[in-house]
């Protein structure tokens, strides 16, 4: 068999992988469509995937805020402004969010929401600390917000809240980079709250998460403490999440409320981005001054005296065998 | 021009500066586990499923197992107890392996003999920020994964029951041997290493380095200071090579 033959091998092989993971890749998507268009109560099942579809949900989720401190630097030759809008459209049903705090902001000229956008100034070369403070509004707000909604879409963009418990929005801090390139993202933080109360008339348990999380993220705090981080949501992505039992409605444990902090980036060493600055990642709600504290160095590692004692073999090896 | 120096006597000089480093920060650790136990109100950690029977400081987790002052009492509030998995007598080494359903004990005197009950463990990110009012729960923190210091393994426990200290079971460190054994081994590899090291011309530096580091282990065990020092330079240099 020649060189030739070979190749033709291996391309047919090639092609018929490539055939596979394709049909493979078709039936995600459709089971995808597939959980949030389908009729109530009926599971949808395409392919390999079963998704889970609510008959009604008995947890409300209310005050859902972001308060968002983004630093951000002009590496152009001319002035920029960072944007927010107040209104994220284009969603069913659509997920309102109020502005309710925009330091340092304009509002800008031509806002693509009727409502308006705000925008920060900022000068070429210049970084500046951007910070803003939403809260949710409307169907999925505090007007009021069901956690499972029985027509929900899956989706997969900010902010949309797909059926919490079940699945996550996430989004990508850095997408402002792509947006606009002259706009370089230093640092990202922000802090969510929401809370989960039961409707029903009996007790209910299970898994909550984060309705909202960042890409390439880490989760610098949370209240209460999660009970573990999923990451088989989206690639990259740390999603808070938290086992929790809440007692019937209309009783003292009926609801509980969460706070948690993510901050991007995910890389780097997240102990010096936090020194002196905890305050700004771990909000005080309480009339006590300290709620968090910080983790202890708890371990040294060990590759440095694995080196070492590599170093003094090597150096005997040497001197006795080689030199 | 001649290097006055071997080359492999200089890997091998520094490779015992560096290991002499690790086991500065071992010694250290005996040498003031053995001051800080002789208290009569040292409080006690005991969890049977993994061995610990460790006493607790809240001056500086350096001398093992340390409880964050900012934290409630047992039995009141949120403890929160910090370990290393690593050096320092590694009195959280098997932190990993407590299971949902294990008994942790708090020996605490003026409190009683509290009982917890592990009820889940969390990864986060060294980063993280512990909340401090958390209910009635212990939190047990080490690093994660073993000999890294990037994440922190958090053991959550519930709080059982308080009964009253009447006979401690728990008793003082009595490891400080073990720091003499650090030192005898260093000295005697060392010695070792100079006997039979084949570079004649450069064994009296090896015998005089092996002396030099030993004096200083002896020192830090007699006059022991605090090791942050050095373990934030190990730490960085870690971190620089990416190891």
């Amino acid at each position: 068999m020649n060189f030739s033959k070979n190749l033709i091998i291996i391309v047919f092989l090639l092609a018929i992988i490539s055939a596979f993971t394709f049909a493979d890749a078709l039936n995600t998507v459709s089971a995808d469509n597939s959980s949030g268009g389908n009729s109530v109560g009926t599971p949808g099942t395409t392919g390999s995937q079963t998704w889970i579809a609510y008959n009604t949900s008995n947890v409300q989720m209310t005050q859902l805020t972001a308060n968002i401190t983004v630093i951000i630097k002009n590496i152009g030759s001319h002035v920029e402004y960072f944007k927010i809008s107040q209104i994220y459209s284009g969603t069913t049903p659509p997920m309102n969010f109020t502005v309710v705090s925009h330091p340092g902001a304009v509002m800008m000229i031509d806002p693509v929401n009727p409502e308006g956008d705000w925008g920060w100034e900022i000068q070429p070369g210049e970084t500046k600390t951007v910070s803003f403070k939403v809260d949710a509004s409307g169907v999925m707000g505090n007007d009021p917000g069901w956690i499972g909604n029985p027509n929900a879409v899956s989706n997969t963009s900010w902010p949309l809240i797909p059926d919490m418990g079940l699945y996550t929005s996430w989004f990508m801090p850095d997408e402002i980079q792509t947006l606009n390139p002259d706009l370089q993202l230093k640092s990202w933080i922000g802090i969510f709250t929401f809370t989960a109360t039961n409707l029903a008339t009996y007790p209910v348990a299970g898994i909550i998460r984060g309705p909202i999380i960042p890409t390439a993220s880490k989760l610098t705090y949370s209240n209460p403490l999660v009970t573990f981080q999923d990451t088989s949501i989206a690639p990259e992505t740390n999603v808070a999440a938290w086992n929790i039992h809440l007692t019937k409605a209309g009783s003292s444990n009926d609801h509980e409320s969460f706070i948690y902090t993510y901050q991007w980036p995910l890389s780097g060493n997240g102990s010096n981005i936090g020194k002196g600055t905890s305050s700004v990642f771990a909000p005080n709600n309480s009339t006590n001054n300290t709620t968090t504290v910080p983790s202890q160095n708890t371990g040294i590692p060990y590759g440095l005296l694995a080196l070492a004692a590599v170093m003094v073999t090597a150096g005997v090896v040497y001197a006795k065998f080689l030199r | 021009m001649k290097f006055p120096i071997k080359l492999p006597t200089v890997f091998i000089l520094v490779g015992m500066f560096i290991i002499s480093l690790y086991l500065l920060i071992e010694v250290d650790y005996y040498s003031y586990s053995v001051t800080l136990t002789s208290s009569n109100d040292t409080p006690y950690v005991v969890i049977p499923s993994i061995g610990v029977n460790e006493s607790i400081n809240n001056k500086s987790i350096d001398y093992g197992v340390y409880y964050e002052p900012l934290s409630g009492l047992p039995g009141e509030g949120t403890v929160i107890l910090f370990g290393h998995r690593t050096l320092h007598g590694s009195p959280f080494l098997n932190l990993n392996q407590l299971k949902s359903g294990d008994d942790v004990f708090l020996e605490w005197p003026g409190v009683g003999n509290v009982e917890y009950t592990v009820s889940n463990s969390t990864i986060v990110d060294a980063s993280y920020q512990i909340p401090l009012y958390q209910g009635n729960t212990l939190f047990l923190i080490t690093c994660y994964p073993i000999s890294s210091d990037t994440q922190r393994l958090i053991i959550g426990s519930k709080y059982d029951n308080t009964t009253p200290l009447t006979n401690p079971t728990s008793k003082p460190n009595s490891q400080s041997s073990d720091a003499f054994l650090i030192i005898a081994s260093l000295f005697g590899g060392g010695m070792l290493l100079g006997t039979f090291y084949p570079v004649k011309e450069d064994k009296i530096l090896i015998f005089m380095a092996t002396i030099a580091l030993t004096i200083l282990l002896i020192y830090a065990y007699f006059f022991p200071v605090p090791t942050d020092g050095v373990e934030s330079l190990l730490t960085n240099i870690n971190n620089f090579l990416s190891l």
